[in-house]
């Protein structure tokens, strides 16, 4: 390994890098802030979508019928596994294995055992105790719960970065507030 | 981190962070960004429906 010494660059003091380490952690909140505000208006745009192409129960119905295809356990099988591990496991072996097979469908299925990975691990279900995409043949039973979960993860991140700011906006007033004279 | 070449595994061990307020922010940005991307898929899963049906439609029109 050979080292350069010619051009010696001085190591930044340890001012700096806290600096630069606190710059780092502000962009990340500010694209924290900024990827939470897009999640939820793209949250909210898929919902009027749903509801433009007739509404969640025809959306359900499509998609189950395009996903009937590569249901290669027993419905049985699956329909005794409903949450939990195994019922991670069988989505995402379904997913995985559909995705070599690629087609269209593979890929949208992927995305929503992946999704219901999230949830899952999140410990959001329907109100049924199901996970949010249901199991098998029934996928995208709970959608209001896949965007209540999704919801509920954007604000439980984004709401710690608003209380923040907020105190970072209540430190910088208390400090240009000047003591004001009493004038009758 | 890279969102595209992110695994199940390490979604789920994200998710469970942020869930428990352990995440770094390089953690929770990458998961807004996962969410997000997995709702553009689904967003982008309806209008190619949307378009077959169009399509089948003009079909059964001519």
């Amino acid at each position: 390994m050979k080292f350069n010494f010619e051009k010696h660059v001085p190591a930044p003091k340890q001012e700096e890098l806290k600096e630069n380490v606190e710059k780092t952690q502000e962009e990340f909140d500010t694209e924290i802030i900024k990827e939470a505000e897009k999640l939820g208006t793209n949250v909210e745009k898929l919902k009027a979508e749903i509801d433009a192409f007739g509404g969640e129960e025809k959306f359900k119905k499509i998609f189950s019928e395009k996903e009937g295809g590569f249901s290669s356990k027993g419905d049985g099988e699956m329909m005794a596994q409903t949450k939990g591990d195994k019922f991670i496991e069988n989505h995402l072996g379904w997913a995985s294995s559909d995705r070599e097979s690629s087609n269209q469908t593979s890929k949208f299925s992927a995305i929503f055992a992946t999704l219901a990975v999230v949830m899952e691990a999140f410990m959001i279900y329907d109100g049924n105790g199901q996970a949010p995409f249901g199991v098998g043949i029934t996928a995208v039973s709970g959608l209001a719960s896949v965007f209540t979960g999704i919801s509920a993860i954007k604000e439980k991140i984004s709401a710690k970065k608003y209380e923040k700011e907020a105190k970072k906006m209540d430190l910088k007033m208390k400090m240009t507030d000047t003591p004001k004279e009493i004038t009758n | 981190m890279d969102i595209n070449n992110i695994t199940e595994e390490e979604i789920k061990i994200i998710t469970n962070k942020v869930k428990n307020d352990e995440a770094s922010p390089e953690e929770e940005l990458a998961l807004l960004q996962f969410l997000n991307k997995g709702v553009e898929e689904m967003r982008q899963f309806i209008k190619e429906i949307a378009k077959e049906e169009e399509i089948e439609k003009i079909k059964n029109s001519i």
